[in-house]
């Protein structure tokens, strides 16, 4: 083992979930975890080295528990970690305001007799409370290091950093039955913390006690047992639960003495005037965003269409005019300062922004300035009417940042400008320059890396799942995410899910890719494979769903309704079968719900340039793997073969022209390669609505992309993974034939 | 014959007849060691109960004797569960101790505690007391479910009524213990607690298992 290996100390950091602990990690390693307001986050381990007054160290961050005995699979991993490691120091992060948990973790870390820091974060919203803890006295009562600290603002970082070099092993908590821990008895090695050691064996069926069989002899694991059978037959001792209620018994006595509960100094102050002004105009710019999606339905115009009539206008009034008018107001194709492509006033963005902003801007402001409406919104945005409310608006505004400044704006300059005027014409001359037409048709031809795949990726997908990252990060990181949680509850419990899969569903719609592997969040392994099989059916992506809304757009309104409708029963039928049919239980639905805040901007920026890295990283070369084996596939003459086979299907059984078999084999790659042949066809009047519906039914429901299969053959194994994808693929193509019998039979033309 | 063998033979009586008519056959057969023929005449004599042929049956006073033993038995099974978290197999001496010695006020006072419970943890009934039928038109238990409490009303949890050990566990650690101060701040669509600082949101099946000691003054 080299020097510097041996002298490095290992720190692991524990916390209850979303008490900082990733800011904090952050913060002293200047490596950025996965930062954001929603509990159990940290799926991963994260590691970092640093080093403090030139002592090597190297810092473990770990999943968020709330008990050392584990109930679930991310709380496993940090007893785990923190068993294997057996680390020089353990650093707990605690939430300040709430003592009774921290010190209920406090007490179980202790036994492991490892020296310990305590720290107790967000120590300004502590005070804002009025609640006062005397650090002193917490320190002298554990025998540790007590630190306060503020990480989102970086107080007292240093403070702590000074701290890790003189942590000590905590004083005993005491109260336990004495045979734990006498040596004569030896009940268990030192290395097992003594009361958690009985909870892991009588707790089986979660703890998990393989972790403590690879620690103690078989002879002391039968004495351990011994004794945990001697305290069941105690009149007034379940061994189960013994531990914790003799552990809240301490709390019970001390916490009084370290906790003092002022007036609170903030909160309860009667609403002033600006406060109602910005409510009301947070109001009326709902109501003008939403009344865009409504009126129109009625035949009224909304103020942002006349908005957008008066920029038309605008426009050139005739276009050999070369007159300072025209440089000023020119539309499209020239260089105009005002409207134009990159005139001041685009005129998609104006709208879009005219919609935007007259909610964004109130609410803003609200949430920066008026501690009170963070708890109104956070009053109101769980309750059942007042929330649909909240989420409809929410819903609408990360649709046009997505929808329409992502999939239409960026991705027009990204593809037309970026790639279409300035890449491709270079790339085009450099292809000239190779010899052999096979590479060169490798990189530019139909099925080429760069014309179908690194294109593809990087000029319509990144720019759409980037605004998305952006929206989902902001939403994450105001803490609105648990409340939806709380929404969607009761009908996620008829599906085998409980609210917290909102996390890994709405995620998906920004990548299936990543929400597949977010999944390892949720408690039961039922409850992951439901969400995994869930997402690969029916949840497109925000590029595929991109392209859909693409395709449809200028058939009969009809369509897309019809496509909804069948994938959201589609999903939730399969769903609900597969609770009935999958064994294993749905896990009970308890979640914290952290304060609402105005997010923090840098970790909504830092959140997303992880996950853009990460896509560009782990997704985009699957893009190309991809579109690699279409190539392969193509030279061999395979894909014509499988055209060609599939073609009686898709011509008997889903009533659609016998071409689109191509659509349906390009669709196993990616949903949308797929959709963007089905765009020609419509474009050529190939199809008509019927047809069209009923083939987007397939796609929709098809398997995502390759990418997607890839992590569930990673998460789930081969044997599900495949299974999955043969179920997918085959309920897509029987709802498709099933809509298209039921059109025939009804005879309705949509 | 000793008050505590007479109670004894009542309860026995009671939970035989709860099954269907007792015929003294099957009495003497089930409890070979304490209801023998004498005893059974004896507590005929003391008027407890009639003898006809093929039948036993309590006389009122009896009935009112035995059905104050059962009760406070199985009160004693409760307390003994819910508050003591006592494995349910391991409680029935206990309460059989408990079951001669509480006076009625005190078995009163442990119904009202625990919130007029209607069943044991075995699921046989409770006979109902003078508390249960005065709570149902007067104050309001010391102990109920959450869900008994309105929106905005704080309380402190008395205990989990459960044997799901990972949700007890569950809520042990996100701080629902007994001894802690809730407060109810929404019903629907889901319940939201909240714990010290903290608001913890659950479905109904777990706020089902919490029982809260209301405090009279809010506080």
């Amino acid at each position: 083992m080299p020097e510097s290996s041996r002298n490095t100390r290992t720190i692991v950091l524990v916390g209850n979930p979303n008490v900082g602990k990733s800011v904090i990690f952050s913060q002293i390693t200047g490596k950025y975890a996965v930062v954001s307001n929603y509990p159990g986050t940290t799926v991963e381990v994260s590691r970092c080295h640093l080093r403090i007054d030139g002592q090597p160290y190297e810092i473990i961050d770990t999943p968020g528990v709330n008990s050392l005995v584990p109930q679930s699979e991310d709380e496993k991993v940090t007893r785990d970690v923190i068993l294997a490691s057996r680390p020089d120091a353990i650093v707990q992060i605690g939430d300040a305001k709430n003592l009774r948990r921290t010190l209920f973790l406090t007490l179980q870390l202790a036994e492991f007799g490892i020296p310990m820091v305590l720290n107790l974060n967000m120590i300004d919203d502590c005070q804002a409370r009025g609640i006062e803890i005397d650090t002193a006295g917490l320190a002298a009562w554990l025998g540790i290091p007590v630190n306060t600290s503020i990480a989102t603002m970086g107080v007292g970082i240093h403070q702590l950093l000074r701290l890790i070099p003189k942590a000590t092993p905590p004083r005993h908590p005491g109260g336990f039955d004495p045979r734990l821990t006498d040596p004569a008895l030896a009940l268990l090695p030192a290395t097992v913390p003594p009361a958690l050691g009985v909870e892991w064996l009588v707790n089986a069926e979660a703890a998990d006690p393989s972790a403590l069989r690879a620690l103690v002899t078989p002879d002391q694991m039968a004495r351990l047992k011994a004794f945990a059978d001697d305290l069941n037959q105690h009149a007034t001792i379940n061994p189960r639960t013994h531990f914790d209620i003799v552990r809240n018994r301490l709390l019970d006595a001390w916490i009084p003495r370290l906790k003092t509960q002022h007036a609170a100094a903030a909160g309860g102050r009667p609403a002033t005037l600006g406060y109602r002004t910005s409510l009301m105009l947070l109001g009326i710019g709902a109501a003008v965003h939403l009344a865009h999606w409504f009126l129109p339905l009625f035949g009224l115009a909304s103020p942002i269409q006349r908005i957008g009539r008066i920029l038309a206008t605008l426009g050139p009034a005739d276009a050999a005019s070369t007159g300072w008018a025209n440089r000023l107001f020119t539309s499209t194709d020239g260089p105009g300062l005002l409207v134009g492509e990159f005139g001041l006033l685009h005129p998609l963005l104006t709208v879009t922004l005219f919609q935007l902003l007259p909610v964004v801007l109130p609410l803003f402001y609200l949430l920066k300035r008026h501690p009170q409406f963070a708890m109104d919104l956070d009053r109101q945005s769980r309750r059942p009417v007042v929330g649909l409310g909240v989420l409809a608006v929410c819903l609408s505004v990360v649709y046009l940042f997505v929808g329409v400044i992502g999939a239409q704006i960026l991705v027009g300059f990204m593809e037309d400008r970026l790639f279409g005027d300035v890449l491709n014409p270079v790339m085009a001359r450099m292809i000239g320059w190779l010899p052999s037409a096979f590479v060169q048709d490798l990189i530019s031809g139909s099925y080429g890396l760069w014309s179908m795949g690194l294109t593809y990726a990087i000029a319509i997908v990144l720019p759409i799942v980037g605004a998305f990252f952006v929206a989902f990060g902001f939403l994450e990181d105001s803490g609105y995410l648990p409340r939806l949680a709380i929404l969607v509850n009761q009908v996620f419990r008829r599906i085998g899910l409980n609210g917290k899969a909102v996390l890994p569903m709405v995620l998906g719609l920004g990548c299936g890719t990543m929400a597949t592997m977010t999944a390892r969040i949720l408690n039961s392994p039922k409850e992951r494979l439901i969400a995994t099989l869930l997402l690969a059916l029916g949840i497109p992506c925000s590029a595929q769903l991109g392209v859909i809304l693409g395709v449809v757009a200028g058939v009969s309104p009809l369509v897309p309704l019809v496509l909804a409708a069948v994938v959201t029963g589609q999903m939730l039928l399969v769903g609900f079968l597969a609770s009935r049919i999958l064994p294993g239980e749905r896990s009970d639905f308890v979640l914290e719900l952290p304060s609402i805040r105005y997010p923090v901007w840098k970790n909504i920026l830092t959140k997303t340039r992880l996950r853009v890295v990460w896509f560009l990283l782990e997704a985009v070369p699957l893009f190309l793997l991809g579109t690699l084996l279409l190539f392969v596939m193509d030279r061999l003459g395979w894909l014509q073969g499988l055209i060609v086979a599939v073609r009686p299907v898709v011509q008997h059984f889903l009533g659609l022209p016998p071409d689109a078999a191509q659509v349906f084999v390009m669709g196993l790659i990616r949903r949308d390669y797929g959709a963007v042949g089905l765009f020609d066809m419509v474009q050529h009047g190939a199809l008509t609505a019927n047809q069209l519906a009923v083939a987007l039914v397939v796609l929709t429901l098809f398997v995502p992309c390759v990418a997607n299969i890839f992590v569930i053959f990673k998460e789930q194994g081969w044997k599900r993974a495949a299974a999955i994808v043969t179920f997918v693929i085959a309920f897509a193509i029987v709802s498709g034939g099933l809509v298209h019998g039921l059109l025939r039979l009804l005879h309705i033309t949509l | 014959m000793r008050q505590e063998l007479i109670d004894e033979c009542l309860e026995r009586i009671w939970v035989l007849a709860e099954a269907g008519t007792v015929s003294p056959g099957a009495l003497l057969a089930r409890h070979p060691h304490f209801l023998t023929e004498e005893n059974l005449q004896e507590l005929r004599d003391l008027e407890l109960v009639d003898l006809s042929p093929g039948q036993v049956s309590l006389t009122a006073i009896g009935r009112t004797k035995a059905r104050e033993i059962v009760r406070s038995h199985r009160l004693a099974e409760r307390l003994l569960v819910d508050v003591l978290g006592m494995d349910d197999r391991r409680i029935e001496e206990e309460a059989c101790t408990f079951e001669h010695n509480l006076t009625p006020g005190i078995v009163d006072s442990i119904c009202t505690l625990l919130g007029h419970p209607r069943y044991c943890p075995h699921q046989k009934p409770i006979p109902d007391g003078e508390c249960c039928r005065r709570e149902l038109d007067s104050v309001a238990a010391l102990v109920t479910a959450l869900s008994a409490l309105r929106v905005g009303e704080t309380a402190t949890v008395a205990y989990l009524n459960s044997t799901n050990y990972p949700r007890i566990k569950k809520l042990y650690a996100f701080g629902i213990v007994p001894g802690v101060a809730v407060e109810l701040l929404q019903r629907s669509p889901a319940y939201v607690l909240k714990v010290e600082e903290t608001q913890v949101a659950m479905e109904s099946c777990l706020a089902a298992d919490i029982f809260v000691r209301r405090c009279p003054n809010g506080r």
